[in-house]
């Protein structure tokens, strides 16, 4: 594993488990894209989303008959996946991105991995902590209002912030070093939502 | 399910050797953890047509190769579900070269013998001709005997090689068997 | 789609088509089970020509299309009269592959390819931009139609016209239904005649006795039908009553004229309300240079009562998203998308920027059907009155 520079808020540098050589969680699924490669546009950004979303709902531990509760899953886990993969892909430096997305105990996590520039790497250390300082409600508000009266500002978080303040996400982040390239840092973004029993 | 590395995968070594070729470039991974596979039907199709979409994005008609690898890779997914492999990983690697996609499929090898004896029956000569004697043999006799129940539960590959021109290879990497699938753009 | 079940089977009677779309890739032959069953039925209760559209089936799976072949297997052990039609379309590769080589197994069995909205028994048309949109159209009326048409008075063994018949389906359904004792179909496009005939043929129908005539001037006697039906026809002459009198004449006393007529202006589709009444406002304007008058719905009660008729009733089918199968009620305002933004745009000279807005329009309504929050309606006017009796100050005209 790469050595870890920073662990912020939630973050399980536990996941996915493994045990013995025995590989955990009980259901897992990854995509690894190749963006210098083969191009990430959003359209497919948003079938991946869809994708992760409709394959878990057919998951034994997320199921559910009730049609609404379904869909309340599936829109849920496909914001999120979309949220987490889209900044991947735009941020992303290296030569992968990787997706992951699993349920163990209860717990779905949702994970995105991307290099990016070393420099980068504290300003943004910074604007993720102050995201978990306060109320995730208050600073969304916050944040659409001053988004409202200059759009040209570029205010950044949004996504994080309604994670957290709609769909009720714990945010954590990871930064790594990269063995070979100094110049860059892995980057990986984790979510974990709760499976809501029926 | 590995760590999130700072190797990009495709350097890794893959099992197929295919990264090995210099002129292949990877198109998409996907790896499924089998338990969760293996709880709905409907994962084959699922994982089948979000991949075919991927892997057809760039395409002047990407519905057309979407449409066609999807069907493709939908019988290779349902054969690894019929196959009822035990616990470990599947994985399915796009690569791209020149005016062709290769894919390839890593299974665990436990389980029943589906997946070789599937192979084998489509790779055997005159994939054609096997075909059309297996199928008649299915419209006259509802398979009531087991040779004929098991060609019909394999015939799904041969399909694929006697009237779609796919191109079918099987090795064992490990503890993994890889079936390999060449798919023209066109 | 229900995502349990990605694919729909529907049989529509009026084509004598079981349409399967979607992904079709049952686990085994039990999960087969539910288009088999609609397949087989269908086989033993028609004659002629049986259509397994599947120009909109993206994918099956092999398991799939082995049930497939054992129920050409089947028709050919049980039906062996029956025709199959394997309706394709070049957009889904694989089908002209796999069905190829069912009909080089099954000689009841042919391949047809299609690429736009399916119609059966193509034949030579010179005209054919209407007929796609004209059985589309009773494809989704039927079913509000058929209880309606009981309830306005017609009855199995009547003597029935039918006026401005098109493309002959309606009379083919109405034959099927009803079994009156003769129908006589009537329309003034040799085109839509060659095709109604072609159709009545290929389902094995022989006694619907076809002409080519003028609905101002029917080539028949008067007072010889129970039942005179005149529908979606009456909007697109420039002198509505001059077809009513034919109607009114053609009539015996005590018999019904039934007429059904549009009130396009009421078209509607919420969400993007405004494109979409602007679109029929629009549609209409081109239709009234050409004489015609597709808001003449509400308006049939008048043109009966002032004729004369009585015992005159009205009502309104409301074609909506709700009461009607998603993907037909769109297939049908595509298919009018196609005529209006293409023969009817040129017949009428609109320039580019109102084509396009026009189109524009249509693919709202369409959004509106598709749409879970969205509610769209195609309102159709019915409406029927009797001939009175003759009376020594009016005998019978």
């Amino acid at each position: 594993m790469n050595e870890c520079i920073d662990c912020i808020g939630d973050f399980r540098d536990d996941w996915p488990s493994t045990e013995g050589g025995v590989r955990g969680p009980a259901v897992c699924v990854s995509v690894v894209f190749y963006p210098a490669d083969f191009a990430v546009r959003w359209s497919q950004c948003s079938a991946t989303a869809d994708f992760f979303a409709e394959y878990f709902a057919a998951v034994e531990a997320c199921r559910r008959d009730d049609p609404a509760a379904r869909d309340e899953f599936i829109g849920t886990l496909s914001y999120v996946v979309n949220e987490l993969v889209e900044n991947a892909v735009k941020f992303s430096v290296g030569e992968t991105v990787e997706v992951t997305v699993g349920v163990e105990d209860d717990e779905l996590i949702v994970m995105a991995a991307n290099q990016i520039l070393a420099t980068t790497a504290t300003p943004l250390v910074e604007k993720f902590r102050e995201l978990l300082a306060g109320d995730p409600q208050e600073l969304l508000f916050a944040r659409v209002e001053a988004n409202a009266e200059d759009p040209e500002a570029g205010v950044s978080g949004l996504g994080f912030l309604t994670m957290m303040s709609d769909y009720a996400a714990r945010l954590g982040w990871r930064f790594a070093a990269v063995h070979d390239n100094p110049h860059n840092v892995l980057l990986t973004t984790m979510a974990r939502l709760e499976v809501r029993k029926p | 399910m590995s760590q999130p590395s700072s190797d990009p995968p495709s350097q890794q070594p893959a099992p197929s050797g295919l990264a090995a070729e210099s002129e292949s470039t990877p198109v998409v991974r996907a790896s499924f953890s089998m338990q969760g596979f293996m709880d709905g039907w409907l994962h084959c199709q699922h994982a089948a047509d979000y991949l075919a979409r991927f892997a057809s994005s760039d395409r002047f008609d990407p519905e057309q190769l979407t449409t066609r690898l999807s069907t493709y890779l939908n019988e290779a997914l349902e054969l690894v579900f019929r196959s009822a492999p035990g616990p470990g990983e599947l994985i399915v690697t796009i690569h791209r070269q020149h005016d062709r996609l290769d894919v390839a499929l890593a299974c665990p090898i436990a389980g029943d013998e589906r997946m070789r004896r599937s192979v084998r029956r489509a790779t055997e000569a005159d994939a054609v001709a096997t075909y059309r004697r297996g199928f008649a043999g299915l419209l006259i006799t509802p398979p009531a005997s087991e040779d004929l129940s098991e060609w019909e539960a394999d015939a799904g590959l041969l399909e694929l090689v006697a009237l779609h021109g796919i191109t079918l290879a099987l090795h064992e990497a490990g503890d993994a068997l890889v079936l390999h699938m060449t798919v023209p753009h066109e | 789609m229900d995502p349990a079940q990605p694919y729909t089977v529907h049989y529509h009677e009026n084509n004598q088509e079981v349409a399967i779309a979607g992904s079709l890739r049952p686990r085994d032959a039990d999960d087969f089970g539910p288009v088999r069953e609609v397949l087989v039925r269908v086989a033993a209760a028609i004659k002629g020509t049986l259509y397994l559209n599947l120009k909109r089936l993206r994918y099956c799976n092999h398991r799939a299309f082995v049930e497939l072949a054992r129920f050409l297997e089947h028709c050919r052990r049980e039906h062996p009269e029956l025709r199959l039609k394997l309706v394709i379309s070049s957009v889904i590769p694989w089908a002209p592959i796999r069905f190829g080589y069912l009909t080089e197994l099954f000689p009841n069995a042919i391949v047809e390819q299609y690429d736009r909205a399916f119609y059966p028994g193509q034949g030579v048309i010179e005209n054919d931009q209407l007929i796609p949109v004209l059985r589309t159209q009773t494809n989704i009326v039927w079913d509000h139609e058929r209880e309606l048409l009981r309830k306005h008075g017609l009855r199995p063994g009547m003597r029935v016209a039918d006026i401005c018949c098109g493309i002959g389906d309606f009379a083919v359904l109405l034959h099927k239904e009803f079994k009156p004792e003769v129908i006589v179909a009537v329309d003034h496009s040799r085109p839509f005649l060659q095709y109604a005939i072609q159709v009545a043929k290929e389902f094995g129908i022989n006694d619907i006795e076809y002409q080519y005539g003028d609905a101002a001037n029917l080539l028949l006697a008067s007072n010889t039908f129970d039942f005179v039906t005149s529908r979606l026809s009456l909007q697109v002459f420039d002198q509505p009553e001059l077809i009513m009198r034919e109607l009114l004449r053609i009539c015996k006393p005590g018999g019904r004229v039934y007429l059904t007529n549009e009130m396009m202006s009421h078209n509607y589709g919420y969400p993007r309300h405004e494109s979409v009444s602007w679109t029929y406002a629009q549609t209409m304007k081109m239709f009234a240079t050409l004489g015609m008058d597709l808001s003449i719905g509400p308006k049939m009660y008048s043109l009966l009562t002032d004729l004369g008729f009585e015992d005159v009733s009205m009502e309104q089918i409301g074609i909506t998203n709700a009461n009607t199968v998603v993907e037909d009620f769109a297939r049908v305002i595509e298919s009018w998308e196609e005529y209006i933004t293409g023969e009817l745009s040129t017949a009428t000279g609109q320039p580019q920027a109102i084509v396009d807005r026009l189109k524009a329009g249509f693919k709202d309504h369409v959004y509106a059907i598709r749409s879970r929050r969205g509610f769209a309606i195609w309102p159709i006017f019915v409406a029927s009155g009797r001939k009175p009796a003759p009376t020594r100050e009016s005998p019978t005209r």
